[in-house]
């Protein structure tokens, strides 16, 4: 690799801030052929951007700024309900900030001729946490994977240092988020979760949970472990989490919320079948079309940001 | 001979881990796996386009958005400082703007507006526009003993910080000094605001909204370094400088605090602009501090904190002093602190904070001054 070819690789900036992380092998051949100016992805890429902005702008900033921050910043003036709808709003909300950023990084890559490795794949229908991992910011699983968990030994020292690697394993990506106890319990939590999982199925290899029940568990492992992640402080996620049980009028349950999270999560479920035959649709249409289509998601997006400003992307303080 | 055989099966082993598919940590994304969501397939030509289809498309895309959004424009132009990107950005939005308003292509965006619950923060008819200088006129009433509630770790004292760019960084620093958790900060910067431009965003409507919602138990408001346009009063337009002009925006001043305190309800702690590198925004910071001074007397609850001639005493310097160490406490604009800096102007608000909360005092390490004073009992 030449220094001008590391250079581009280090510069290329739709995934400089924050992800997905690059390796050598995955770029650099793609600068040794020339892009072919006849055949950009645009399909792909345009509706990655749109899509990408849309669930920053008006589902994840929207989720955060009426109902998340409220809760996390005074867990106890809110009820039950509200906390609820805050714990599994964040999770719709991370989802949709952070793969929103990756998608629109992705896109704009696309449309510039390079390919970036996909970093998330349908995470919140995982039904186990091993699952999870392969869907949630797949370039820095894989990045702890290679660089942690099979330097520790992986799987390969017996199954109890097995847990023990995959417990430092997520420590340590718990503590990379930043030096604090909330993101050494949000690591604990996946570690022992992934653990147990395993322990079970090496002990009762006939035990199947129903596939929803699976899902039920996952996801809420999840959502805990996000508790932790978001809170600013341990008395502030136990405060949310003991907040759970209160009664109470419930005045930031609104229908419009209630659909942007779980919204956030059902539109992992569309097969990507028809993703694909919406993009060829797409393509096929006449470029003003096009564009005015893409110009008016634009106006939708600006109107969600309203006059207080884009909150910053989550991951770009990691 | 069993070492090298061993080091064969584990690095086949590793190999293995990293390439099949049931490891327990993440998986292996591909950039040439065409079943990966969004990336699709380049051999499919349903999926591709020349390049210059694509441009036309984003051309085409941001016309349009520039068409429906020219009212967002002009808006955002007009919260721009002085300068050559705003005027190309008003060249543009607002003759866009006078013919998509002719035609009504305003209104799809209002609509939106409305769905997503966003309130306009521009009005014609209010006070802050035109209204008679006789509020200044009033007295103030002077409690001898603070009268409002006394914050706890228990129950701390809700503060809105805001204002414009500014309030960022000093609500962020006020947070980081309050050691013994006797504030609970909020931050709402609106950057690009002024008290002379109520056609961009306008202070009194924006302070009844926020205190209908937020109810803090008191605000601190930093503006003024985007004040430097001219005034109209009654029909006649005064340029910042002018006595009438400063006369005018003490009147404004006086209408916001009145709207921030609602009618002396919680104290509001108003600080003008620092110093700034440029000796002509000096003089106008200057007068807005004479203005502010002025118009606090005036409203019950509203204290002017002045950290224009308590730092550096009143000379401009890109280095500060705090507790004996000079640091680089500007940014390279000459006028906003950067985050080390705004310690100070922090300080000094919490300071005069603790004049009604005797409570904060004991927290706030006291900003020395270059002379000796400290501005505590100033």
């Amino acid at each position: 690799m030449s220094l001008v070819d590391f250079a581009v690789l280090q510069a290329f900036f739709p995934h400089i801030v924050a992800g997905p992380i690059v390796r050598v092998g995955e770029f650099v051949p793609q600068l040794r052929t020339p892009r072919d100016p006849r055949r950009v992805l645009a399909g792909p890429g345009l509706f990655l951007i749109a899509g990408g902005l849309i669930k920053k702008t008006v589902v994840a900033d929207e989720l955060a700024r009426r109902v998340v921050d409220p809760v996390f910043a005074d867990p106890g003036a809110h009820s039950g309900l509200e906390t609820l709808l805050a714990i599994y709003g964040f999770a719709g909300q991370i989802y949709c900030d952070f793969s929103g950023y990756t998608d629109m990084a992705i896109g704009l890559a696309l449309l510039l001729g390079f390919r970036l490795p996909q970093n998330f794949d349908r995470p919140y229908l995982a039904t186990s946490l091993r699952l999870f991992w392969h869907g949630w910011h797949m370039t820095l699983s894989r990045w702890l994977r290679d660089y942690l968990y099979i330097p520790l030994g992986g799987n390969r020292r017996g199954p109890r240092r097995t847990y023990v690697n995959l417990m430092l394993t997520m420590l340590l990506g718990g503590l990379w988020h930043g030096a604090a106890w909330t993101f050494l319990i949000w690591g604990g939590i996946h570690g022992g979760a992934l653990a147990g999982e395993r322990w079970v199925a090496e002990r009762y290899p006939r035990l199947r949970l129903p596939a929803w029940a699976a899902w039920l568990v996952t996801f809420n492992i999840v959502c805990l472990a996000w508790v932790f992640f978001r809170a600013p402080d341990l008395g502030t996620a136990f405060g949310v989490l003991g907040q759970v049980g209160a009664g109470g009028p419930s005045p930031l349950v609104t229908p419009v919320l209630v659909a942007l999270a779980v919204g956030a999560v059902a539109i992992q479920a569309v097969p990507r079948d028809f993703w694909r035959r919406a993009e060829q649709w797409f393509v096929a249409r006449p470029a003003v079309g096009q564009g005015v289509a893409l110009g008016a998601l634009v106006v939708i997006a600006d109107a969600a940001v309203g006059q207080q400003g884009v909150a910053p992307f989550i991951y770009f303080q990691f | 001979m069993d070492e090298p055989r061993d080091r064969h099966i584990d690095e086949r082993e590793h190999r293995r881990e990293q390439l099949s598919d049931h490891q327990p940590i993440g998986g292996q994304p591909n950039v040439h796996d065409p079943s990966h969501p969004g990336i699709g397939d380049p051999a499919d030509p349903r999926l591709t386009m020349p390049a210059g289809r694509v441009f036309l498309i984003v051309l085409v895309a941001l016309l349009t958005a520039a068409i429906f959004n020219s009212e967002a424009i002009v808006r955002a132009g007009e919260g721009m400082k002085p300068g050559t990107t705003r005027d190309v950005v008003l060249s543009v939005g607002r003759p866009l703007e006078a013919v998509t308003g002719f035609v009504g292509l305003h209104l799809p965006r209002k609509g939106f507006d409305m769905a997503f619950g966003q309130e306009s923060k521009t009005a014609s008819g209010t006070e802050l526009e035109t209204g008679s200088a006789a509020i200044l006129r009033r007295k103030a009433r002077r409690e001898a003993k603070p009268v409002w509630r006394q914050p706890t770790p228990a129950r701390p004292l809700e503060v809105l910080v805001t204002g414009d760019s500014e309030a960022d960084l000093v609500g962020l620093r006020m947070a980081d000094l309050d050691t013994d958790d006797l504030l609970d900060v909020e931050t709402v910067a609106r950057n690009g605001t002024a008290l002379t431009n109520p056609g961009f965003f306008n202070w009194e409507l924006n302070a009844e909204q926020e205190m209908t919602s937020r109810d803090p138990d008191a605000v601190v408001m930093l503006i003024g370094a985007n004040d430097g346009f001219n005034v109209d009063v009654g029909g006649e337009l005064f340029a910042p400088g002018t006595p009438e002009w400063e006369t005018e925006f003490a009147r404004r001043v006086a209408v916001v605090m009145e709207a921030l305190t609602e009618k002396g309800e919680r104290p509001v702690y108003w600080v003008p602009p620092p110093t700034a590198r440029d000796e002509t925004y000096n003089e106008i910071y200057r007068s807005q501090n004479r203005a502010v001074k002025r118009a606090a007397e005036s409203v019950d609850g509203a204290r002017y904190v002045d950290i224009f001639s308590t730092i550096n005493d009143g000379e401009y310097s890109d280095q500060i002093e705090i507790d004996g160490r000079r640091v680089l406490g500007r940014q390279s604009d000459g006028i906003h602190f950067n985050r080390e800096g705004a310690e100070v102007p922090a300080r000094l608000v919490l300071q005069a904070m603790a004049e009604d909360y005797p409570a904060l005092a004991d927290g706030i390490p006291a900003q020395e001054q270059p002379n000796g004073r400290t501005t505590l009992g100033d």
